[in-house]
């Protein structure tokens, strides 16, 4: 009796075991957890995932920092400061920053990643905007709204695709979501990297795609997400980089023996249509906002030109801004006065960054008459401190709202600020070059101001973009002068008249710099003009005007440093961890 | 240095690194033993070993096993189990987490680390896996064994790899009579070390020097410094010790235990009940809303083994406690940071009307904290039962039996607090109108009434249930047994709606020829929940062998030769800790993190992102053990001696592949794969000399045990230099930069590589450029010290008795251990931190700079300083006198004549002294923060009927 019933215990247990009759011993219950396919059954869900389409696809944050390194989601800025400083528009004073390895010219495909740039963090955005593309036709949305949205994340991931392409040259092209298994990345994850023209292409056409389905403006409370303009903007700046020195011509920055890597990185051959192409394709940007959004226009509100132009970057909802992310409210980051603003003015703790303006930069300002200024200064001589005022008050009202210098205000009625360096001879008042940065963080008054939002396309920008591309393929003069004039005019500066195709393209280039100074355009344009070689632009001598208090205060000239250049900089390089796993064929020269 | 003696440099030798000394230890011993006679010390216990799922005899088991009896652990008086065993046992390394009463719960590693992932080993009692034996009496234990090598573990399948401690209770014995014992126990405990603060006049002086380091103006006036110097007046120039203020110079730990043994041929029972009171180190607190940190348990345990009929017999075994803690409302980590941290000059304790002191900034007066916010308790009830039946079936084929079993252990923990907050006076400064300073207190919050707080339930429940087949018979010179069963495990959370399953078939088979050869395969088929289908189940066998070699011809002549067993094993273990929960399903969720900003309004959307990333293939880490061992009994059985060698390849150790994966993939994070590998090896050593006989006995002993690890692949992010991997160093090795002294001026500073933590100034840490890049950064840290638990862990006793006294000595050390001096207590003034009298001596000064032991003042952060540096990275080896019992045994004719059988009284002392490399006044263990560790006098009675 009591045998049989042990026999049978045992026997229960062995073929519970064996068979799997009672396999349900190790399954996991039921739970809340949520899985793909309830992300997509859900409009409500369905909409979350977008938005984080947009956090990892969008230059979220104001790009000074990447935060939280290893685990951060923030895409770029120079490490601690903005990509300006590792050009000739600025320097940061602190050698903490990424744009000290750049300008000593020791970065490498190593320790990249630690000065600017993370792909990884692309490709994040890129996979999120794949796996919205791959599902959102099972969602519950009308027809219509599917259109639309999808439009949204194939516009982003084209986006992302742009970013690592300035940098990189011809890219793998992510179009659909990678499957990973733990273990090993299995064959498909590891893509080589496709041509600069089939890079070109796939953004072209992504852009082409999502303007089909792209509304031009949105309900106020979306305000933000994705117009058809911002479409046609990334097609245009995409073209007009393509049409290139850097990109556009049968001579490559450095010599390439493997006609495979050549058009990695570039066209193998000039071709004048691409000018064509994209001074089209600007046009569209400038017809679109005047004929078709209804709502997009330079700004040109504020009585006084300083204030206008410093409107652009403190209020967050201009007319002017066709795609911009991030907040400006209310949140709290101590980096941001610490990496941003002048040490002396509102940041307090121990070794502020102090972004400083250099006088390379300064000297592309014009006075505000439109001549330009005397800069004859010579080393080693001691000018007197009102001379510095003057040549400084005289410039440019984008000077004036994009440069804190001594004996300025901060903001209105807080006081005249001075920033003598060897009266103090302490780091608070270190800087080099002209003046600290104050475009984008004049609305700075304390610790807990947050970064002001960032702006991705505004639409001044195609204006000049259309100029250029206009310049290059010798189009017509007026309506070279007229984009140009439209920039110009807006902060009082005197209209330009056709002189020549090379006389236009250095007014073009000067305007350029000096209208988005900062905006993290000249970093990639002194690339693309293939100048960054040249002395003063990213390589050789910086200069600064260093003052000296006292009772009769100088200031002299000063070369705060000497930049180092290899041409093998025009492009990155890949992160010699993916180099490793054996798909990517690495830029020349790293 | 703490102690110039003798002893201390005994000690440093021994913390000299590795095998060599461990030989040298045992030699030692060895020959030391010649004039040594022995009388307490077991090693084992009895002639049977303890092993998973069952018993074996000492001839037939072959895995490496060390085994403590309870009573051996009774020396040492401390309410946790845990720390009973450090030292006494080969292979364990037991690490104080401080002595906080109801809150101490050192952590445990078998054998060094094995893996860079999760360390935990398995804790099994009576059969059932528990959280903590914390709980347990040493009075209810029989023993505690060390499972180390495959041939131990394999049978608890993935979850036995890092090594089981085993815990079985105690039985009852065959006896005419009941035996009935008595123990009690009393003592007083208090801390090993207090970290020495600065009073306020040193303070306030070097706070003052500090500022002017960093550039700033003085804080204090010469007056207000000479204030702090004369000390005349306390309210005005308070100079508050918070220590004093606070702490008791003892409390006291009692505990007592009866229990009741004996049986018959048909039944046989064990009882104990037991009780434990462990009070903090808290004064003042005997008002009625107020607590000491304090901790009460009682325990109960019955055995009992019943033979139903001729061939069915039953095993039932109820262990069971009741835990109740009761403490301050306030995290004991951070109330020991206030009392340590909060400068001496802050404000009197209290005000001249006993009120509680306290400012805006600094609101917490730990006195305020301890007395005026009420208390927490939390209560918990733990019982654990077993059931077991044993059928014979000698009718079907003899020796053969099957057996069933139900195991359960459930907790219920809850919480009752009665908090409230309570008002506190700033006192503030004026002057009067006649110039004259005034001083007034500023009333600050606001006393509240008590409110309760019930509930906080906790509850976790495991169930097993066990059936099977054993087996053993011998046929003439083959010796045969073995034990096959089939086990289910299931372990919830209240809360959380998926628990902890695993299923298990495991099977042992023995056999044994002439006596002489043994030979041992264990398996375990077992699978377990947290993986995906397919990939649950795994097999893991070991095998073993045994040669009892004085039995062979050849050795029969050696006749100082009583025992000598070589043993020999090789396996297959796994480790299923650390690996995330389900991790083979892909699961999404809404981040309030990741969403975007939308709107003129500029309003918050969040967002919805992929979690982990699943990895359906995820498996547990598995381990191949390979272990030799010798047990010998020499010299008339005075000598008996058990080394083991093991070596261990582990794979499959998890890594985030995402920091060396394609980047194309798109996730940044979580890609958990099975891909680390770590190696480990060593060896342990125990030996012990006894000799009983004539009036004076003597014994000795020791134990050494040496584990060292190598990661071989950690699938880290790529990095600058190739000494920055931590491929190729132990787990948990410290990394940091290498100091090289004190910046001595500017122009040194000027001639030295920038260094990029903060700008630097004369007496700050000056640090190697290992690069020679001109840059001090991050690619500078380079792998100091050892790793942050120790390689070597050891312990030796003796004892001697006299007629009926007897003093027993044991000491307990660990060496190849660093530790990282960080935190409050290292950075003084950073907000407004007390500073340790190991600063106050040794700091930078432009004329102290020859001699300094601690870098330049300053009440910044400082980041150039407190980087992890060969400065703060300091040997952890350390050596302490464990344990001492003086003790009287009453002559047995007098006891007798009282109805006794046995009494003795003794006195025992913990921890009473340390000796370490540290430099600095703190414990070695817990670096003076938080809760002490604690030593203690004890004196007791134990009674036998």
């Amino acid at each position: 009796m009591k045998q049989a019933i042990f026999n049978k215990l045992i026997v229960w247990s062995v073929a519970c075991l064996l068979l799997g009759s009672c396999n349900k011993y190790l399954e996991k219950p039921e739970s809340s957890d949520i899985k793909l396919e309830d992300v997509f059954a859900s409009k409500d869900r369905t909409e979350q995932f977008l938005w984080s389409v947009y956090r990892t696809c969008s230059i979220f944050e104001f790009p000074y920092y990447w935060a939280s390194g290893e685990n951060g989601y923030y895409h770029y800025g120079a490490t601690y400061t903005i990509v300006a400083a590792a050009d000739d528009e600025a320097d940061a004073y602190s050698n903490i920053t990424g744009a000290e390895a750049f300008n000593k010219g020791n970065w490498s495909s190593s320790d990249i990643y630690w000065y600017e740039f993370r792909s990884e963090f692309c490709y994040k955005g890129i996979r999120n905007a794949n796996i919205f593309i791959e599902n959102i036709d099972k969602s519950p949305f009308s027809d219509a709204e599917k259109a639309s949205m999808k439009a949204e994340a194939i516009f982003l991931r084209a986006l992302m695709h742009f970013d690592l392409m300035q940098r990189l040259g011809g890219i793998a092209i992510v179009d659909k979501v990678l499957k990973v298994s733990g273990a090993e990345d299995i064959p498909e994850v590891r893509i080589p990297r496709s041509t600069y023209a089939e890079t070109v292409n796939f953004i072209v056409n992504s852009c082409d795609e999502a303007a089909k389905s792209l509304p031009s403006s949105y309900e106020s409370k979306y305000r933000g997400r994705i117009v058809k303009g911002a479409a046609l903007a990334l097609k245009a700046r995409v073209l007009l980089y393509a049409a290139s020195p850097l990109f556009n011509t049968s001579q490559s920055y450095v010599p390439v023996g493997d006609p495979k890597l050549r058009e990695l990185i570039g066209y193998p051959s000039y071709d004048p249509n691409r000018w064509k192409l994209a001074a089209d394709a600007s046009k569209a940007v400038l017809d679109w906002a005047a004929n078709e959004s209804g709502w997009c226009e330079l700004y040109k509100g504020k009585s006084n030109a300083v204030d206008r132009y410093e409107e652009i970057f403190i209020n967050p909802s201009l007319n002017e801004i066709i795609l911009d992310a991030g907040l400006m409210g209310t949140s709290t980051n101590n980096y941001f006065v610490r990496f941003m603003t002048p040490g002396t003015v509102v940041y307090t703790g121990s070794d502020p960054v102090n972004i400083g303006v250099t006088l390379n930069f300064t000297k592309f300002y014009q006075k505000a008459d439109g001549t330009d200024q005397t800069w004859d200064e010579k080393e080693g001589v001691d000018y007197p401190y009102a001379q510095y005022r003057q040549k400084l008050k005289e410039l440019d009202p984008r000077f004036q709202a994009s440069v804190f210098y001594s004996g300025e205000e901060w903001a209105r009625g807080t006081g005249t600020v001075y920033h003598f360096y060897e009266q103090h001879g302490k780091l608070l008042d270190a800087y080099n070059g002209v003046g600290f940065l104050r475009k984008f963080v004049k609305g700075v008054s304390n610790a807990s101001n947050p970064p002001p939002k960032w702006i991705t396309f505004r639409l001044a920008e195609f204006y000049l973009n259309y100029a250029e591309a206009l310049n290059e393929m010798n189009g017509d003069g007026g309506q070279i002068t007229w984009a140009l004039n439209e920039v110009r005019r807006r902060v009082g500066m005197p209209d330009y008249t056709y002189t020549s195709q090379d006389d236009m393209r250095m007014k073009i280039r000067r305007e350029r710099g000096v209208e988005l100074a900062f905006e993290e355009h000249r970093y990639f344009d002194v690339r693309r003009w293939m100048i960054a070689g040249n002395e003063g632009v990213m390589k050789g001598g910086m200069y600064g005007l260093r003052l000296k208090g006292g009772t009769n205060p100088t200031y002299r000239l000063e070369k705060f440093e000497d930049r180092v250049w290899n041409d093998k900089m025009y492009l990155y390089p890949f992160r010699v961890s993916e180099i490793n796993l054996g798909y990517i064929q690495q830029n020349p020269g790293w | 240095m703490k102690m110039k003696s003798g002893l201390y440099q005994a000690g440093s030798v021994i913390a000299m690194p590795r095998l060599r000394i461990g030989l040298l230890l045992c030699c030692g011993f060895l020959w030391n033993a010649a004039y040594a006679q022995s009388v307490q010390y077991d090693v084992n216990p009895d002639s049977s070993v303890r092993v998973a799922y069952g018993t074996l005899s000492k001839d037939q088991n072959n895995a490496a096993i060390s085994s403590v009896t309870g009573s051996e652990l009774k020396k040492t008086q401390t309410a946790t189990l845990t720390n009973a065993l450090a030292g006494k046992l080969t292979g364990l390394t037991v690490t104080n987490t401080g002595a906080a009463p109801g809150f101490d719960d050192p952590s445990v590693l078998i054998r060094g680390q094995h893996t860079s992932l999760n360390n935990g080993i398995l804790l099994i009692v009576d059969g059932i896996q528990v959280n903590s034996i914390s709980f347990l009496l040493p009075d209810e234990i029989e023993s505690v064994s060390v499972l180390k090598d495959a041939a131990a573990v394999a049978m608890y399948g993935a979850r036995g790899g890092n090594g089981v401690l085993l815990v079985t209770t105690k039985r009852g014995t065959i006896s005419d009579k009941p035996q009935i014992s008595l123990n009690m126990r009393y003592g007083m405990q208090s801390p090993t070390q207090l970290p020495k603060m600065a009073s306020s006049y040193d303070f306030a002086r070097l706070y003052n020097e500090a500022l002017q380091n960093d550039g700033l103006s003085a804080l204090y006036t010469d007056a207000q410094l000479e204030g702090y110097r004369q000390k005349k007046d306390p309210y005005r120039y308070p100079d508050v010790n918070w220590m004093d203020e606070i702490l008791r110079k003892q409390a006291p730990i009692q505990d007592y235990t009866v229990s009741f043994n004996g049986g018959n041929q048909t039944a046989k029972y064990f009882v104990m009940l037991g009780f434990l009171n462990n009070q903090g180190l808290y004064a003042h607190t005997d008002g009625e809303h107020n607590a000491n940190i304090g901790y009460n348990q009682l325990n109960l345990r019955a055995n009992l083994d019943v033979n139903l009929t001729k061939t069915l017999s039953a095993q039932v075994g109820i262990g069971g406690n009741i835990q109740d803690r009761k403490f301050p409302p306030v995290a004991t980590a951070t109330f020991w940071q206030n009392m340590l941290s909060y400068a001496p000059n802050l404000y009197p304790a209290t005000t001249p009307d006993g009120n509680i002191t306290g400012t805006a900034a600094f609101p917490s007066n730990p006195l305020g904290d301890l007395l005026k916010m009420g208390y927490q308790s939390r209560h918990d009830r733990n019982i654990q039962m077993n059931i077991r039946v044993t059928q014979q079936l000698d009718f079907m084929t003899k020796g053969l039996n099957v057996f069933g079993a139900v195991l359960f252990d459930n907790l219920l923990q809850n919480r009752y607090d009665k908090t409230r907050t309570y008002a506190y006076y700033e006192p503030i400064w004026t002057k009067g109108a006649s110039g004259q300073d005034s001083m007034y207190y500023l009333q600050r919050s606001l006393d509240t009434d008590l409110s309760v707080v019930t509930g906080g339930d906790y509850e976790n429940n495991r169930i097993i249930f066990q059936g099977g087949l054993d087996y053993g018979r011998r046929f003439g010179e083959h010796e045969l047994g073995g034990m096959v069963f089939f086990q289910q495990d299931k372990y919830t959370v209240l809360g959380n709606a998926s628990p902890f399953a695993m299923q298990n078939l495991a099977g042992r088979l023995t056999y044994g020829y002439k006596d002489k050869y043994f030979a041992e395969g264990v398996f375990s088929y077992s699978g377990l929940e947290n993986y995906a289908p397919g990939k649950r189940f795994g097999f893991f066998p070991a095998l073993s062998a045994g040669w009892l070699m004085h039995k062979e011809s050849f050795l029969q002549n050696a006749a100082w030769i009583n025992y000598l067993k070589l043993r020999a094993s090789a396996g297959s273990v796994g480790n299923d800790k650390g690996s995330p929960r389900f991790n083979y399903n892909q699961y999404w969720g809404v981040a309030s993190s990741q969403g975007y900003y939308f709107g003129t309004g500029q309003s918050w959307y969040n967002g919805l992102v992929q979690l982990a990333m699943a990895n359906p293939d995820i498996t547990w880490e598995r381990a191949m053990i390979y272990n030799l061992g010798v047990d010998a009994t020499l010299f008339n059985s005075r000598l008996s001696l058990t080394a083991d060698l093991f070596k261990e390849n582990r794979k499959d150790i998890l890594v985030d592949r995402s920091a060396t994966g394609s980047a194309l993939a798109g996730y940044t994070s979580g890609r958990m794969a099975n891909l680390g590998k770590v190696n480990s090896g060593g060896v342990e050593i125990a030996a012990t000399y006894r000799k009983d006989a004539g009036e004076v006995n003597y014994y000795l002993g020791g134990q050494f045990s040496y584990a060292h690890n190598i990661i071989k692949e950690s699938w880290e992010t790529p990095k600058k230099e190739a000494y920055s991997y931590r491929q190729g160093h132990p787990t948990g090795q410290y990394f940091g930069l290498e100091a090289i002294g004190y910046f001595k001026d500017e122009s040194d500073i000027a001639s030295s590589p920038l260094q990029t933590f903060s700008i630097v100034a004369p007496g700050d840490l000056k640090y190697k450029d290992q690069n020679n890049d001109g840059i001090i950064d991050v690619n500078d840290q380079i792998a100091i010290g050892k790793q942050n638990y120790p390689e070597i862990n050891y312990g030796f006793q003796t004892g001697v008795s006299y007629k009926n006294i007897y003093l027993d000595l044991f000491f307990q050390g660990v060496a190849d251990k660093s530790v990282y001096l960080s935190g409050y207590l290292f950075q003084p003034f950073i907000n407004n931190a007390n500073i340790l009298n190991w600063a106050v001596d040794g700091h930078w000064t432009p004329q102290t700079q020859a001699t300094a032991t601690y870098p330049r003042l300053t009440t910044q952060a400082n980041p150039n300083n407190y980087q992890a540096s060969t400065f703060w990275v300091r040997n952890a080896d350390f050596l302490r006198l464990r344990n001492v019992e003086l003790g009287y045994r009453l002559p047995v004719n007098l006891v007798k004549r009282v109805g006794m059988e046995q009494a003795k009284i003794f006195v025992s002392g913990m921890n009473l002294v340390t000796w370490d490399n540290l430099a600095v006044d703190v414990d070695p263990e817990m670096l003076g923060q938080g809760y002490p560790v604690l030593k203690s006098w004890s004196a007791g009675i134990m009674v036998k009927f």
